[in-house]
């Protein structure tokens, strides 16, 4: 079994100017600042709607991944439903943990319940790859999930 | 012939690591938005990079001196180790969003947990490294990530408009690109540039050269390895914009999972295709995290100056093998965060915005000077072409941060 030979001091070190780090570190935080607004601010109306497309967009995922059972393996197709299940799990807990503006909280409630719907419906379908009972009332929930998303988010 | 064989194995190569996990989605989701309309960002960002391969490879070929002991050199200790701590971090993350998506693409494979998934993809890889030389590396990634052609041949049979093709070539600005898209479509074509342009590419290619021992006798093949290879990769990056565009696009399905790119290759071939896409996509991550991790133990190696090298045992270079594992060491870490991989690739891109152009900058500097590159120094047209590409990428750095949060990610 070989052993490590001992590391010597690093050959190459110098001291670091600090002004030039100083500059380095402003110029990073310089760059990055206007991620810091989004963070902090409240769940407004486009956000929501952008939140719905997306959804959407898993949905339709969803439904095109049942649709198309039989071109995909089952492994894939349990892994990619299950793993839009989560996902859609994630975006609600996200919805939930950011403040929002009074105005949208109608709209903020029909999305949770989407998303929710959304994650168990996908989650179910994942475990019934040959199950095609199962699979027709998925197919079924997502093709009503897709209207409700689309009107949340202002598209067809 | 057997230089025949050689060039073909580094084209291959080349073609087969070109695509990495933040490519494969973006340019999923570009075609999905947009169409045909973003294909020029990827010409345009493999001009950069072939460009720069090339002068990157003449460069340590001639001085033996590869990216970070330029950068060192040309821009001094502190500069220089500021350049390094954002490279690391670069490095680090992007190899945190390969390991993902090997992670991923094995847990499509067989439906294991993503926890699991991800220890076994970080165990294969550092195993992987460890045992297999640099040329060896390069060419079981390289040739395995050849299966990223289902993709080209999915968009072939999905069927190519290529009147539109033709029309995305050329710098545009399409219809649903305007009004409140525009930043998206604004942070898209930056994003493509960037995602070809990542400073691990240099670094990789650079020191490749030094490891494989190559002589000025061989610039030739430096040359026609980096512009073929690189340039056949970015067909590749243009075939995933087309599948977006084919079948992602018209079902109203934007990507944001890496399973979701798979839709294209399944819709033409069914299982063959979705798993030669799978299998590709495997092996090309897997080599973009390898290359990450080395690039990251190249760079600490040369800007302090000890002794590095993955054609000697791990034992014998003590330091450059604990520099790469401590990059595998860093991305497992963000990975047990829980953060989703696609998620990490819009970090590395922030990480990358200083250091991007003190990455390229000593390269041209030490292209273009004729005291050290003698009569393999850049001509005219080279250094013309080199210094409006270093513009274009201080552009892109420039602009991806606030096009990431104009557009919301893309999403706008």
């Amino acid at each position: 079994m070989p052993t490590l030979p001992r590391l010597p001091s690093l050959p190459n070190a110098e001291p670091l100017d600090l002004r030039v780090a100083g500059v380095f570190v402003l110029l990073t935080l310089a760059l990055v600042s206007p991620a810091v607004p989004p963070i902090f601010g409240r769940t407004g109306r486009q956000d929501l709607a952008d939140i719905a497309s997306q959804l959407q967009s898993e949905v339709r995922e969803a439904s095109r991944l049942i649709h198309d059972r039989d071109r995909v393996t089952e492994l894939y197709f349990s892994s990619e439903l299950a793993d839009l299940g989560i996902k859609a799990e994630d975006t609600r807990g996200q919805i939930v943990e950011r403040p929002y503006e009074p105005a949208v909280a109608a709209d903020r409630t029909r999305i949770l319940a989407a998303a929710d719907e959304l994650s168990s419906t996908a989650r179910d379908a994942a475990d019934a790859y040959d199950e095609p009972a199962v699979l027709t009332d998925a197919a079924t929930k997502l093709t009503k999930l897709d209207g409700e998303l689309g009107a949340l988010a202002g598209s067809p | 012939m057997s230089r025949v064989l050689g060039l073909t194995l580094g084209i291959v190569t080349a073609l087969g690591g070109f695509v990495d996990i933040g490519e494969l989605v973006f340019a999923s989701q570009a075609g999905a938005r947009f169409g045909y309309a973003l294909l020029w960002p990827v010409v345009l960002g493999a001009a950069t990079i072939v460009v720069y391969s090339e002068m990157c490879g003449r460069v340590a070929i001639v001085t033996r001196k590869p990216v970070f002991t330029l950068v060192r050199e040309r821009l001094g200790y502190s500069v220089g180790f500021c350049a390094l701590v954002a490279s690391t971090a670069v490095n680090a993350l992007t190899c945190a969003a390969e390991v993902g998506g090997v992670a991923i693409v094995l847990r499509l494979l067989s439906h294991a947990p993503y926890g699991i998934a991800v220890a076994v993809a970080i165990v294969l890889l550092i195993a992987t490294v460890s045992a297999l030389p640099f040329d060896m590396l390069e060419r079981v990634f390289g040739l395995m990530g050849l299966l990223m052609l289902a993709f080209v041949a999915a968009a072939v049979v999905l069927g190519i408009d290529w009147g539109a093709l033709a029309g995305g070539l050329v710098p545009n600005l399409p219809a649903t690109a305007a009004g409140a898209s525009l930043p998206s479509f604004g942070y898209f074509v930056v994003g493509l540039i960037a995602g070809t342009v990542m400073p691990y590419e240099v670094l990789f290619y650079s020191s490749g050269n030094i490891e494989e021992g190559k002589t000025t006798k061989e610039l030739l093949d430096n040359a026609v390895i980096a512009v073929l290879g690189l340039a056949f990769g970015s067909v590749v990056t243009m075939a995933i914009i087309i599948c977006g565009a084919q079948v992602m696009g018209p079902a109203g399905i934007n990507p944001v999972q890496l399973g979701t790119s798979m839709l294209g290759p399944f819709a033409a071939f069914a299982i063959p295709g979705l798993l030669a896409a799978l299998v590709g996509t495997l092996f090309a991550l897997g080599g973009a995290a390898v290359e990450t991790s080395l690039a990251g133990a190249y760079a600490i190696a040369q800007f302090f100056g000890f002794e590095w090298g993955k054609q000697q045992s791990p034992w014998s270079v003590p330091r450059f093998t604990l520099c790469w594992l401590f990059v595998f060491g860093a991305a497992a870490l963000v990975l047990v965060t829980g953060i989703d991989p696609v998620d990490v690739t819009e970090y590395a891109v922030i990480f990358s915005v200083l250091t991007l152009p003190l990455t390229y900058l000593p390269i041209l500097l030490v292209a273009r000077d004729g005291r050290i590159m003698g009569e393999h120094v850049n001509n005219g047209l080279q250094n013309l072409v080199g210094l409006a590409f270093f513009v274009l990428i201080c552009v892109v750095a420039v602009a991806a941060v606030p096009l990431m949060y104009l557009s919301r990610l893309g999403q706008a």
